[in-house]
């Protein structure tokens, strides 16, 4: 019987713990890999990142950002709020750039779930996903409510 | 025997590591155009503009091509790219790498290129087969027609760097060398008298192609571009051989600047360009100078847009050059996220005595008694990246 009513305790402690992680990680999650110390990653900051302006951390380490498909809600969500552009103005400025090299738009992943690992397996890695999938393999440094 | 076996396999995993490392990646571009002129000469023949690109009937092919760009991430510091380019206008839909070069990454900021790349001539150069990336269904041709050189072989060196949060910089220095050809241009004409170029008189070499070299070609493009726009300025020179035309060593200097303004729904495109060339080669490329100025307004998913361009007389006042101005409207529709589709009206009209960039069969009526007094090209096209 105490057993199970320590059960009962751990089962209840656990899911008020979901509860809260989810209710403030609803959102888009901008997330790093676990080895990224960077300090002030703001959304303008974010921004020259996902335009190719930034290629650096400040230690040196090489960025390697991700970015979900080009029909994701998350996506959409990121450069509206983030980069501050919309999807056909990203892809003129992308043209003019990357078929001379100058300039190379992110890794396109296919899911959430491809976010996530990739990030958690490169370092110097970045990328954004739904809040709700977020878990420990990856370092969480902005969310967007 | 199992060593020596593991030790085949271990040497063959460290040769072939790299290779499987090695990230390819595959994008590409295409547009495909109609276009339809109508133009007719004093003697009330059609005209057609720019060597076919444009006549009387529609066309689809002209203006039509696709370009797909292989991009190897050889290793950290070395990728490769090559981009294989297709069209109907001059070759018939044969595929060429239209550039092939090896780039050896010093640091974030600097790198070199070596291989065949297209020279950084025009503010629109590196990207101007790509409709999707501009507003026009083409560079206005006043000003990309200056430059009658389309790729080198050599090298070129990529500076890029932020000046501050806002303004970043680009120089790029190449040289190299190339063959290329031209239309002889002027092409179905009489020669005037006094000709500086004494091939034109010879009948058998009007309206042909000139080939020509470039050996010591060697230039520079800088720009710099921030949240409003870009603004870049670029100069180059080279020596010309063109065997066939008795033409050794003779040198030329072409020159540019340009504006481009992205901000808030404002666009604004501008250049000017120069085209210098010693006197013996004045018959096939005079002294030119051409400018344009493209104004839209983007309305949502739309960007009407206006184009005033003219091509003038360059330094030395040859009688070959080019005078031509046109006006063109044209409206550019967002589709997708990845397609646009536009379309552009434009009325050309050619200087008196210049018959500009058309050309006319009427016989023994030629660029100095027959000028084709203004046509009209309609172009509809679609372009895609993907």
């Amino acid at each position: 019987m105490r057993l199970f009513n320590k059960n009962i305790a751990k089962f209840l402690l656990a899911s008020s713990l979901v509860f809260f992680v989810q209710s403030i990680q609803a959102g888009v999650a901008v997330i790093t890999h676990p080895g990224v110390k960077e300090i002030g990653l703001s959304k303008s900051k974010l921004a020259d990142i996902y335009m190719g302006k930034i290629k650096k951390y400040s230690n040196g380490t090489p960025i390697k950002a991700v970015d979900l498909p080009a029909n994701s809600s998350e996506r959409k969500k990121f450069y509206k709020t983030v980069v501050k552009k919309s999807e056909s103005a990203m892809n003129r400025y992308w043209s003019k750039l990357k078929y001379t090299g100058k300039g190379k738009s992110p890794k396109v992943l296919n899911s959430t779930r491809e976010v996530l690992q990739w990030v958690a397996a490169n370092e110097g890695a970045i990328g954004y996903i739904d809040g709700k999938y977020l878990n420990k393999s990856v370092k969480v440094v902005l969310i967007l409510p | 025997m199992k060593i020596r076996v593991i030790s085949i396999f271990t040497g063959l995993l460290v040769l072939f590591a790299p290779l499987s490392h090695a990230e390819v990646e595959i994008s590409g571009y295409a547009t495909f155009a109609a276009t339809k002129g109508s133009a007719k000469d004093t003697n009330g023949n059609n005209a057609n503009y720019v060597n076919s690109l444009v006549n009387k009937n529609v066309q689809f092919d002209k203006n039509t091509h696709l370009g797909l760009q292989i991009f190897a991430d050889v290793s950290e510091k070395i990728d490769i790219t090559a981009v294989i380019h297709a069209g109907g206008n001059p070759d018939n839909f044969n595929a060429a790498a239209q550039w092939l070069y090896a780039t050896y990454a010093f640091s974030d900021e600097l790198s070199l290129r070596m291989g065949k790349y297209k020279a950084p001539f025009y503010m629109v150069s590196d990207y101007e087969d790509v409709g999707y990336a501009y507003p026009w269904v083409r560079p206005p041709l006043e000003v990309y027609s200056t430059n009658p050189i389309e790729a080198f072989s050599g090298v070129n060196m990529v500076y890029q760097s932020s000046l501050s949060d806002d303004v970043s910089m680009l120089l790029e220095v190449f040289a190299g060398s190339g063959t290329h050809s031209s239309s002889y241009i002027p092409s179905t004409t009489d020669a005037p008298t006094g000709a500086p170029y004494n091939g034109l008189g010879d009948s058998t070499k009007k309206g042909t192609q000139i080939s020509f070299e470039t050996p010591n070609a060697k230039g520079f493009n800088l720009s710099f571009s921030g949240e409003i726009g870009t603004f870049r300025v670029g100069y180059f020179e080279t020596s010309v051989n063109a065997a066939a035309f008795g033409i050794t060593e003779q040198s030329g200097s072409f020159g540019g600047v340009g504006l481009n303004i992205d901000w808030n729904n404002l666009v604004i495109y501008s250049e000017y360009v120069v085209r210098d060339t010693a006197a013996a080669l004045a018959g096939a490329f005079p002294d030119q100078q051409a400018y344009y100025a493209t104004f839209g307004y983007r309305i949502d998913k739309f960007l009407p847009y206006v184009t005033y361009a003219k091509l003038a007389k360059g330094k030395d006042a040859s009688p070959y050059a080019q005078l031509q101005s046109s006006v063109a409207l044209g409206l550019r529709t967002e589709v997708s996220d990845t397609a646009a589709l536009k379309i552009e009206v434009m009325k050309v009209t050619p200087e008196k005595n210049s018959l500009a960039g058309f050309n006319t069969t009427t016989s023994g009526y030629g660029l100095y008694n027959n000028p084709v007094k203004s046509g009209t090209v309609v172009t509809v096209s679609f372009d895609v990246i993907f």
